[in-house]
This record gives C-alpha cells, sequence and structure tokens, in this order.
C-alpha cells in the first residue's frame, strides 16, 4: 500500500518545485510579511527576487536529481517510460502532444514575459549614492562636543546668572539643549515627511510614490558616516551626482534654508528621535 | 618537452628587460598627468583587459607551485610514487603557463608607461627600488622553477634537495606576489602622503605596507590557491573525458578530485580575507566602502556574491558525484539533500540585495522601495551568517565523503599516545583562543572603537558565546577520549550552527543598529567559532577513522561526464568571479590614479557600466581559456615526447660496449 503511495523521483521533484515556488514562495511568504509588519494586505515579493529564487529552485533541484547515479535513474525512469515504449495509438498520440506542448508553452511563457505592456520598468536604485570626497572627512562639531565648548556654555549660563555648573553636568546640560534645538529643527522641517517617530510615516508621506526614508530601518542610518547624513541633508534630490541616477527622491536642498550648524543639529535630532546611532568611522588598526 | 621552459625564461628576460626600460623612460618623463591611445582604442579597458589576463595567469602560476610542493612531500611522507607523479603532473602545467604570464607582464608594463605615463611617473618616484628588486624576483622564480621541473628525475633519491626548491620557488613568488599588491594597493590606500601638498614623503616600506597591502596579500593568496587548483582539475577533467585507458582515467579523475579539494579548502578561508579587506577599504574611506557596498558598486557586489556561492555550491555537487565511485558512501547519500537544502536557502539570502529593481508599482505596493521582511536579507548581518553556514554545510560534506568507505569508527581508546597528543594539544590551542578573544570581548572598554561606555553590554553576549564554544570544544574532546567522538562531533557541529548562524547571526541586527563598529568584532567571533569546529571536528575525525576497516576500495575513473563537467565549470565560474572581484576592487578609485592624490583627468575615468564590465570580463574569460588551452596543448605536446622516447628506450635493445 505504501509503495503503491509513494511517488517517484520526477513526481517527487515536480511536487516539490510547484509546493515551494507556489506555496511557500508566491502564496505564503506575502501572507506572513503581512503578518509580521501588520500590513494591510500580502506584501508579494517583488518579480526581481521571485525571478532569482525560480532559477535557484531549479537549480537546485537539477542538482539534487542528478548527484547521484539511483537519483539519476530513478528521476529520468518515469520519463524513459514514457518515451522509450512505443506503446498504444492512444499514448502515442499523447506523447506527440506533450512533446509539442511543453516546448510550446516554455517559449510562449518567454514570449508573454517579453510582450510590451502597460507598465513601468523595474529600476536599479543605488542605496547609497557616491558620497563627494570633500564631505567624508566632516564630522559633527556638535557630537563630541570639546572642553571649550563646554566651558563657554558655562560662561554662557554663569552670564545668565545661573550658579557655577560642574564641567559634566554643563555637558549633559549642552547635549540635551542641542538635541532639543535639533529636535525642534526637525519638527519643523523634516516631519511633514519622515514623521515625528522619525520612521518615514509623516502626514505627506502618502503623497509621495516611493516613501520617505525610514530612519528607524537598521539597514539605513546605522550603515552611514553621519557626514553622510551630513550631505544628503545639505544637498537634497537635486544635489545628487549624475552617477547615482536613476533616483527618485524629493527631499529638498536644505543648505539653502539652514545654515551649517542648523543641519549638524537637525541631524542630532533625527538620531535622538530614530532611536539608533551613526555609524562611526572605523580607525584602521 | 624543454622548450615551453627554455621559452619562460627568454620570455621572462625580454619582458624585464622590456620593463626596465620602460621604467627608465618614465623617470624621465614629465611628471603631468598625460594620456595616449592604444592604436586610437580607449586604453583604459586596453590596460584592463591585458592586466586580468596576466593576473588570471599570475593566479595559476603563483597558486599551483604551492600545492605541488605539498603534493609531493605527501607523496615523501607516505612513501606512495602516485603523489611525486601527480606533483610533476601539476607542475608540468606550469612550464607553458610561466611564459604565457611573464610575456603578458612584460605587455602589460609597456602599455602602462606608454599610455598612462604621468602615472607610472608618479608611481616610479614612490616605488623605484621595487621594481628591480620584482625584477630579480623575478629571475630567482624563473630559475627555481627551471631547476625545480629539470631535476625531478635527478633527485628522486635526494628528495629534501628537490623539496627545498620547490619552496624557494614559492618564497620567489609569494615576495614577487606582495610586491605587486603593494603597488595596487598603494593605489587605493595611499601612505606616506603630506595632505597639504600631496607630495610623497614617506619611505619605501612606508608605501608597501599601506592600509589595504596585508588584506590583500591573503586575499589573494588564497585565491591563487583556489584559482590553481580548480584550473588544474579542469587539465584534469579534459584529460579524463578525452581518454578511453581505464589507468589513465583513474589518474586524471584522482588529480581533479585533488585539485578541487585543494580548492575548496582554500575557498572555505576566502570570504574572511574578503571580508577583512572590505572592512579595511571602509576603515580607509567611507567614500570607498560606500561605493562598494550600497553605491556604485553595490548590484556588481550581488553579482560577485553569486559568484562565491556558486563555487561552494558547484564544490558540493562535485564531491556528491564522487560518491558514487566509494563503495559504502551510498549510506550518507540522505543527508545529501538536507545539505543542499540548507545550502540554497543560504545562497538565496547570500544574493538578496538590500534594494531591489523595482517597478512603481511594487513600490507603491511596498509602500516605499524596500521589501519590508526581505529587506533584511540584504544587510551585512544576514550575510555573515549564511556564508557561515554554507561554509559549515561544505565542510560536513568533506567529513561525509571521506567517512564514505569506511565501515565503523576506531574506538579512540586504541589510537597512540600521540594520536591523543595532537587532539589534545590542537583542541587547547583552539580553546585557548577562543578563551583568549571572548574574554577580551567581554572585557573590552567600548572607547576604543568610539563607543560610549554605555555600549559595552553589546560585548558581552559575542564574549559568552565564545566561551560556550570553548567548553563545547572541551565535551567534543573528552566524548573522544571516553570513546564516544561522533556525538562529540555532533555537539559541536550543532552548538557551532546555533552560535555562529542563528545566536550570533541574528545578534548582528541589534549591533548594526546599536553598536555598528561592533559588528567587525562580532564577524570575527563567528569567524573563529567556526574555524574552531572546522579544526577540532577534523582532527577528530582524522583519529576517528584512522586504520579503520574499508568496505572496498575507491573506484577512481568510475565517474560521470557530468561530474568533469562540472570541474570545468568550476574554473570558468571562478575566472568571472575574479574578474568581476578586480573590478570592483580597482573601480572603487573611481576617477582616481591614487585615491586622493593623483586624479584621472582623462576621458577614460568614468565608472562602466556593469553591462560593459561583464562583456569585457567575459571577453578576458574567453581569451583566457583559448590560451590556457593552447599551453596546455603545448605541454602535452612535450610530454608525449617523453613518453615515446622512455618507449622507444625500452623497446630498443641496449647498445653494443
Amino acid at each position: 500500500m505504501r509503495d503503491r503511495l509513494q511517488l517517484n523521483l520526477f513526481w517527487r521533484a515536480a511536487l516539490f518545485y510547484v509546493v515551494v515556488f507556489y506555496g511557500g514562495l508566491v502564496w505564503l511568504f506575502p501572507r506572513v510579511s503581512q503578518w509580521a509588519v501588520e500590513a494591510p494586505e500580502p506584501l508579494p515579493l517583488p518579480a526581481a527576487a521571485l525571478s532569482m529564487y525560480w532559477w535557484l529552485l531549479l537549480t537546485g533541484l537539477f542538482i539534487y536529481v542528478s548527484s547521484s547515479e539511483a537519483r539519476r535513474q530513478a528521476f529520468l525512469h518515469p520519463l524513459y517510460r514514457w518515451f522509450g515504449v512505443r506503446g498504444t495509438r492512444r499514448r502515442q498520440a499523447l506523447r506527440w502532444g506533450v512533446l509539442v506542448a511543453l516546448p510550446a508553452a516554455v517559449g510562449g511563457m518567454f514570449y508573454w514575459d517579453g510582450l510590451p505592456r502597460l507598465s513601468s520598468p523595474a529600476g536599479i536604485r543605488s542605496q547609497h549614492p557616491t558620497m563627494p570626497k570633500a564631505f567624508a572627512k566632516l564630522a559633527n562639531p556638535l557630537r563630541h562636543l570639546s572642553a571649550e565648548q563646554v566651558r563657554a556654555y558655562q560662561a554662557t549660563l554663569v552670564a545668565r546668572g545661573a550658579a557655577d555648573v560642574p564641567p559634566e553636568a554643563a555637558r549633559e546640560r549642552l547635549v540635551a539643549q542641542l538635541v532639543g534645538e535639533g529636535a525642534g529643527l526637525y519638527a519643523i522641517n523634516c516631519r511633514p515627511c519622515h514623521g515625528m517617530q522619525a520612521n518615514g510615516a509623516g502626514p505627506m508621506a502618502r503623497g509621495f510614490r516611493l516613501k520617505p526614508a525610514d530612519f528607524r530601518d537598521p539597514g539605513l542610518l546605522p550603515t552611514v558616516v553621519e557626514s553622510y547624513a551630513f550631505w544628503r541633508v545639505s544637498k537634497g534630490g537635486p544635489g545628487l551626482p549624475a552617477a547615482s541616477t536613476p533616483w527618485d527622491s524629493a527631499m529638498p536642498i536644505w543648505e539653502l534654508d539652514l545654515g551649517e550648524e542648523e543641519r549638524w543639529k537637525v541631524l542630532l535630532g533625527e538620531y535622538f528621535l530614530s532611536g539608533v546611532g551613526p555609524r562611526e568611522p572605523e580607525k584602521l588598526p | 618537452m624543454t622548450m615551453p621552459l627554455r621559452a619562460s625564461t627568454l620570455m621572462t628576460g625580454a619582458a624585464i628587460g622590456l620593463a626596465v626600460v620602460a621604467a627608465g623612460q618614465a623617470l624621465g618623463a614629465e611628471p603631468e598627468a598625460t594620456y595616449r591611445t592604444f592604436f586610437g582604442f580607449d586604453p583604459r579597458t586596453s590596460v584592463w583587459i591585458v592586466a586580468e589576463l596576466h593576473l588570471l595567469f599570475a593566479a595559476f602560476v603563483l597558486g599551483v607551485p604551492m600545492f605541488a610542493v605539498i603534493t609531493e612531500i605527501i607523496g615523501v611522507a607516505t612513501g606512495d610514487a602516485r603523489y611525486d607523479r601527480l606533483a610533476r603532473d601539476f607542475t608540468r602545467l606550469l612550464s607553458a603557463a610561466f611564459a604565457t604570464t611573464a610575456a603578458l607582464g612584460g605587455l602589460l608594463a609597456f602599455m602602462l608607461f606608454s599610455l598612462y605615463p604621468g602615472l607610472m611617473s608618479f608611481l616610479v618616484g614612490v616605488f623605484q627600488l621595487s621594481f628591480y628588486i620584482y625584477a630579480l624576483l623575478f629571475f630567482a622564480e624563473t630559475f627555481t622553477l627551471y631547476f625545480y621541473y629539470y631535476s625531478w628525475d635527478r633527485l628522486q633519491h635526494r628528495k629534501s634537495l628537490h623539496i627545498a626548491a620547490g619552496v624557494l620557488l614559492n618564497v620567489a613568488g609569494i615576495a614577487i606576489l606582495g610586491i605587486s599588491n603593494s603597488w595596487a594597493t598603494y593605489m587605493m590606500s595611499p601612505s606616506g602622503i603630506d595632505p597639504r601638498t600631496g607630495a610623497f614623503v614617506g619611505t619605501l616600506w612606508e608605501a608597501i605596507n599601506n592600509p589595504l597591502w596585508n588584506p590583500l596579500n591573503v586575499h589573494r593568496l588564497l585565491g591563487n590557491l583556489v584559482f590553481g587548483g580548480l584550473v588544474a582539475g579542469t587539465y584534469a577533467a579534459v584529460r579524463f573525458l578525452a581518454s578511453d585507458d581505464p589507468a589513465e582515467r583513474a589518474h586524471y579523475d584522482w588529480m581533479g578530485y585533488v585539485g578541487n579539494f585543494i580548492a575548496m579548502s582554500a575557498l572555505i578561508l576566502l570570504p574572511f580575507a574578503g571580508y577583512w579587506l572590505g572592512r579595511e577599504v571602509y576603515s580607509f574611506s567611507p567614500v570607498m566602502g560606500n561605493n562598494m557596498m550600497g553605491g556604485a558598486f553595490s548590484w556588481t557586489f550581488i553579482i560577485q556574491a553569486i559568484g562565491i556561492g556558486g563555487l561552494l555550491i558547484l564544490g558540493n555537487f562535485y564531491l556528491w558525484l564522487g560518491m558514487d565511485r566509494i563503495p559504502g558512501a551510498e549510506r550518507y547519500q540522505p543527508f545529501v539533500k538536507f545539505i543542499l537544502s540548507i545550502l540554497v536557502v543560504s545562497f538565496a539570502i547570500w544574493l538578496t540585495p538590500h534594494n531591489l529593481p523595482l517597478s512603481s508599482e511594487e513600490q507603491v505596493r511596498m509602500g516605499g522601495q524596500y521589501h519590508p521582511t526581505l529587506k533584511y536579507f540584504g544587510l551585512m548581518p544576514a550575510k555573515n551568517a549564511v556564508i557561515n553556514f554554507m561554509i559549515l554545510s561544505t565542510f560536513f560534506s568533506f567529513l561525509l565523503y571521506r567517512r564514505g568507505n569506511v565501515s565503523r569508527a576506531v574506538p579512540f581508546s586504541r589510537q597512540g599516545r600521540w594520536a591523543k597528543g595532537i587532539t589534545l594539544g590542537v583542541s587547547a590551542l583552539v580553546a585557548a583562543y577562543l578563551l583568549y578573544y571572548g574574554l577580551w570581548l567581554i572585557n573590552a572598554d567600548p572607547r576604543m572603537l568610539d563607543l560610549g561606555p554605555e555600549k559595552q553590554r553589546y560585548f558581552l553576549l559575542p564574549g559568552y558565546a565564545l566561551l560556550g564554544q570553548a567548553a563545547f570544544v572541551g565535551v567534543a574532546v573528552l566524548l573522544t577520549f571516553v570513546d564516544r567522538g561522533k556525538p562529540g562531533q555532533v555537539l559541536l557541529f550543532a552548538y557551532t550552527a546555533l552560535n555562529t548562524v542563528f545566536v550570533l547571526g541574528i545578534y548582528g541586527f541589534v549591533v548594526m543598529a546599536e553598536a555598528s563598529p561592533l559588528l567587525r568584532n562580532l564577524a570575527v567571533a563567528q569567524w573563529i567559532s567556526l574555524l574552531s569546529c572546522i579544526i577540532v571536528n577534523a582532527t577528530i575525525d582524522v583519529f576517528l577513522f584512522r586504520r579503520a576497516e574499508h568496505l572496498g576500495a575507491l573506484r577512481w575513473g568510475r565517474m560521470p561526464a557530468l561530474s568533469q563537467y562540472v570541474l570545468i565549470l568550476l574554473s570558468m565560474w571562478a575566472v568571472l568571479t575574479m574578474g568581476i572581484m578586480g573590478f570592483i576592487r580597482s573601480g572603487l578609485r573611481e576617477n582616481w590614479h591614487v585615491f586622493g592624490v593623483l586624479q584621472d583627468t582623462s576621458a577614460w575615468a568614468f565608472t562602466p557600466t556593469n553591462a560593459y564590465a561583464a562583456r569585457v570580463i567575459g571577453l578576458c574569460a574567453l581569451i583566457f581559456f583559448a590560451l590556457v588551452f593552447v599551453a596546455f596543448w603545448l605541454s602535452e605536446l612535450g610530454e608525449k615526447h617523453r613518453q615515446t622516447a622512455a618507449a622507444a628506450g625500452e623497446a630498443s635493445p641496449a647498445r653494443p660496449a
């Protein structure tokens, strides 16, 4: 009974393909993604990813069925039996039907895939366009405060009539003040698109085809040094080098509206609100 | 047979002569960057093609002597004459390839000095002395190769002298590699430069020992071993397919297997060397680092990832095909589907980019540029986790393969005293290093990575994970000593997979967001955890199956033709992957000859598209294989001549006195 129910390798491979590709990648993965991020609808795999996985799955199956003599024989046996035996007229007709239909189906699939249709072409987007070298060496002057900056702040406090504040306490107060100012500037200038949670979901975000950057994404801010973020804020979408195209960005050129210190402050606020730190420039050993 | 080597000597001399003359011309040239075309053709692409061909041949010529000498040493140690023949076969391949390498090297030097006189004038100003040392080393390599190959028969009974010549050959080869690497890396990460004037004010050693020199040395050394093994495997595969003689087929089957074994052994270490190189690129310049992983070359990097993953999968495929020639290996066939599943799933994650090509409709549906869940596969922690899993699975495949024809493990207690000593010594060293690095992480001061003291807690998990790894190494060895070696190995495998892939792999996302500089140390922790498993489990395995009963002799030569095409595909795959890697490494400089110091002001300073690069790399691969087949054919002519002469000598009666 068990032998009768057991499929041969050819049909097992075909079934595996259908279950993994259609069941797993086309049906299950979008639903798991929907559940994971609480999206309103399933999130299907992009065509580019699906195509890569399809090739990989077929390659894996080919390797499996051909990696031993026994499996090669087991896989080809039904084909030999199907095509190698003369059989009845009906079977011969069916065989010819399969021989014609299979290449026609594959050819049709590629033909259909290549047909011009009304849809936008898929585009490759460079995640981190090349930063001009002039920005590479910049560092946020407000992130690691010098003793001189702290002393100047202490003097300001004294001038305002405050009691003498110890250096460490003054440093903490100054940091809090700068981050607060940065968050304020962020709220005025960045919040409409990037949102107060810094998750790219501001009130204006829905108006864009490409969602504004989610600063909480671990693959975004933590992967670039702070001078990189400063460059992006300063030059915006229009200031990107030609090599970065195609690039979809509605980011304004903030250096036209904000001074240099204000832009550094904005970054302090942005990192604070997103809860991530900038990538520290690594030192050579 | 003598023709190729003599030709190589002449060619090497001519090449060095031309290079020195060209260097002399450059010394007197104007310092500003001037450019010429190559008979009206784009000089950059011309130099690219010749440099890539030269490097491919050089990789083969430097890689093969390493394992030729090792094979010869194994032959002497085991007293098995087959290894000696194999080592000689490997060396014979060098003879014709060496001449081609030298000719291409001379052409490359000539083209560089002619087409880029400004750049070469600058480099001569920095590296002049090293050029002459390089030329001397080339002579040394030529003569040692000449001596090594031609003294094979004469020194049959003085093997130590012959092996010493082989070692000298490798010393010269590695020194040549180091010097030429210093020129290439200096162009990426120049040192000894006055930041105000941009002038070179350092010493020659400072220029050589630039930040990327050692990472590239290690990467290329391992890469040469991989490449040499695979090209030798291709030669064996072609000979196997062309032969009808069972004895010859058995020999070339074995040669192909050894070539693949060497390549895979080095390939296991290569991703870590690549990671080190990549990190140092990032450390030297965030601009180059961003270009590499997220910018202009990010898609090229994905293609390169496909190349690396493909090599691992094809290497495993070849091993599984080889299990058919091992009596008893059918016991391990059921494991194949699990190993393959791990490899395919890991490969899928390995090649998934963070940033996929999307249509507008897809962007709208996903609400942005990134798929909300798939995007995590594109980040470095995911890549580190899956490459470790692929390497661990490949190592597992190797263990199954070598166990194929042994019936059962020999109780460890029956192994000799020195076997126990070696196992204990190796494990103690491994555990000591794990403890050292683990404790270092636990007690590390985050400020050394420019992190605040509150980030110290992120150092703890990888530290304790390594202490756990050391403990499991101890447990595995303990179980081995009480004749439970197999469960010990399983435990160590299980902990390593859990620790390296799942615990530290997933923790990488946390570290990336909260303490990104620590990601480098986390990758090191993953790597030494994996390496400890490989070293300790391999050592245990050797002694578990030493003197074990065999289920039958290996049926060398009984391999399907498919296996030989896999070997050929492996080397073609390696050539393309090396081409892409070289394009990325060199292209990262963008419009700089010497990054940040000497700008490329020519009309060819732009970064080529991936499509253009693919065409050039494909063309180089085609030319390379055409030249390789001609070179191998030439070496065959010599071999046939030798065999005919030997046969005639045997057949002819002794001369009258």
